[in-house]
């Protein structure tokens, strides 16, 4: 039978009802809680009891004290002749139990215990405030590439994974702040007559968005088909993980060394810091080398071409190279090509086709229109300032016949300015559209056999 | 409606004036957490962490004094300061029972 077992349920800094519960929930059960860490509180098994608990702050405590100091142990021995036995703490957060049934309460002067929260408050929401901010931004970002860029967004695995977990992050911190503000207004009111109104947290929505986060995480690492990214991602959070000992185990020795508050804090400080970047520049060193040295790539290469200049031009040329690249999810793909002579093997005065095309798959059909948008305003940003000073765009897709190349429908890209068609085309096909870029013009049965290349 | 905040201590809790009123002779923290459900019969208690935060509030407000400390076991006793909160409570008490007496009269009082 287990004598020790451990929990984490990420409460919110001000939900001390909630903590209460679950630890009297965990009594009845026949576990006390004996430790808390940043990993999770730590029991030890004990004869099921009906035990009250409370959860309460000392503020001028300090995660970095060798042992309670003075005022913390006369603040323990105030409780313990009320009968409140201290249970565990860790920093400024001090659980205590009683055996009575019905116990005088730690805090019976409302206004006092708001006034504690408040400043318990002072420092912890800057930091979610901050981090509201951010998942705002991030998620709210991705909310306007999913309509703007679907293309952009879908194709990659990375920039899938991280907007929902942006997202739940914005979710969950505005969430608890609503709950902190709306405890605190309802407190207030309740303190002018003596009361207290128990708090009640977000901590299920907080392990939601863990539990989305490490769905991302593992979606990015089965699914992300760049070579090399696995490795780099499982060691940046082998690094994340390995900071987190480190600064945690410095603390923690400190502390057992009975080294001073503000020594094991600047000691603790410098080693995080040190550390973050040293770490952070040897990933930044091993992902410049990975891809200097070819073991990683930004992109993973795509399959063959399904459309070649030797197709369109009937000649091959040993000169020339194609990149072929891939990027993919459930929702789309994306393959760019892109096939040509360097630059430095080119004979003077010899002019050599060229041919970009890039094929996207869309899986989900409702997707579909989103992404022919995004292609038909792709260079609406390339823009030029005519003599009157009026900005002008420099390209615009304008429709043409799809009968020549056995598609669904087709535009051309014209030149705006001077009004003449350039030889680039955008082809559509149900579930496929592709950008076609050839470096020249290409006749009737040119277009022909590309549409029959290039069709789903 | 806005509300303007009360200067601390301008009025006293029920706790707080039992705390203050306790401290008319030197005691310690453990002594008024005993004496406060003895003087009121049990009908007031304070909470070991509310009395450890309003003796250090009255400490810095000056309404009370530490005498000495014994290990961790430090007394106290009221400064002058906090005879006058205490009085002025107490007046503001005695003026909330008269008003009562002159509404319902002495024989509701009883």
């Amino acid at each position: 039978m287990r004598e020790r077992k451990w929990d984490f349920i990420p409460f919110s800094f001000y939900d001390t009802t909630g903590m209460a519960r679950h630890l009297e929930k965990r009594a009845e059960q026949g576990w006390l809680v004996e430790r808390m860490t940043n990993l999770g509180w730590h029991y030890r098994r004990t004869e099921p009891r009906r035990l009250r608990f409370t959860v309460t702050y000392y503020l001028r405590a300090s995660a970095f004290d060798p042992e309670p100091t003075e005022g913390e142990r006369t603040f323990h021995d105030f409780c313990a002749q009320t009968g409140w036995k201290l249970a565990a703490s860790s920093g400024q957060v001090q659980v205590f139990y009683n055996e009575d049934p019905d116990p005088v309460p730690i805090h019976t002067e409302p206004a006092l215990e708001l006034a504690q929260m408040g400043r318990m408050a002072r420092r912890a929401l800057p930091l979610q405030i901050f981090l509201l901010l951010l998942g705002l931004w991030w998620g709210a970002a991705w909310v306007w590439s999913l309509f703007y860029s679907p293309i952009d967004l879908l194709s990659s695995v990375y920039s899938l994974a991280t907007g929902p977990i942006w997202l739940v992050l914005a979710l969950w911190c505005g969430a608890d702040l609503i709950c902190y503000l709306t405890w605190r207004r309802r407190a207030k009111k309740a303190a002018l007559l003596g009361e207290f109104v128990p708090t009640r947290g977000c901590h299920k929505l907080l392990l939601a968005a863990l539990a989305v986060t490490g769905l991302g995480l593992a979606y990015i690492l089965l699914a992300d088909r760049r070579p090399g990214f696995r490795l780099v991602l499982l060691a940046m959070l082998a690094l994340y993980a390995l900071l987190f000992l480190a600064v945690n185990g410095t603390r923690d020795f400190l502390k057992r060394k009975k080294a001073p508050r503000a020594l094991n804090r600047g000691v603790t400080l410098t080693v995080d810091v040190v550390l973050a970047f040293a770490l952070m520049a040897a990933v930044t060193v091993g992902l410049f080398w990975g891809l200097h040295a070819g073991v990683f790539s930004g992109r993973p290469a795509a399959a063959d071409p399904p459309l070649a200049l030797e197709d369109l031009m009937g000649t091959a040329d040993d000169r020339y190279v194609t990149d072929a690249q891939e990027d993919a999810t459930v929702f789309l793909s994306r393959r760019e090509y892109r096939q040509h002579i360097d630059w430095e093997l080119a004979r003077p005065g010899e002019g050599v086709p060229s041919l970009d095309y890039t094929v996207v798959d869309v899986h989900l059909p409702l997707l579909y229109e989103r992404c022919v948008e995004e292609l038909l305003r792709d260079r609406d940003d390339w823009t030029a300032e005519t003599e009157d000073g009026e900005e002008v765009r420099l390209y615009t897709y304008v429709a043409a016949d799809p009968a020549p190349w056995g598609a669904e429908r087709v535009w051309r890209r014209w030149r705006a300015v001077e009004n003449v068609p350039t030889g680039d085309w955008l082809l559509c096909w149900p579930g496929r559209i592709v950008v076609l870029e050839p470096g020249f013009e290409l006749t009737q049965a040119q277009m022909a056999l590309a549409g029959k290349k290039l069709a789903p | 409606m806005t509300t303007v905040p009360r200067p601390k201590f301008q009025t006293l809790t029920e706790q707080m004036y039992y705390v203050l009123l306790c401290l008319k002779e030197e005691c310690c923290g453990m002594d008024i957490m005993e004496r406060i459900p003895a003087m009121t019969g049990g009908r007031v208690q304070v909470g070991s962490g509310t009395l450890y935060n309003l003796l250090e509030q009255f400490a810095q407000a000056g309404m009370i004094r530490e005498t000495r400390a014994e290990g961790r076991r430090r007394s106290y006793i009221l400064t002058d300061k906090g005879k006058e909160t205490l009085s002025g409570e107490y007046r503001r008490i005695c003026a909330q029972a008269w008003d009562y007496r002159a509404v319902f009269g002495e024989e509701a009082a009883k």
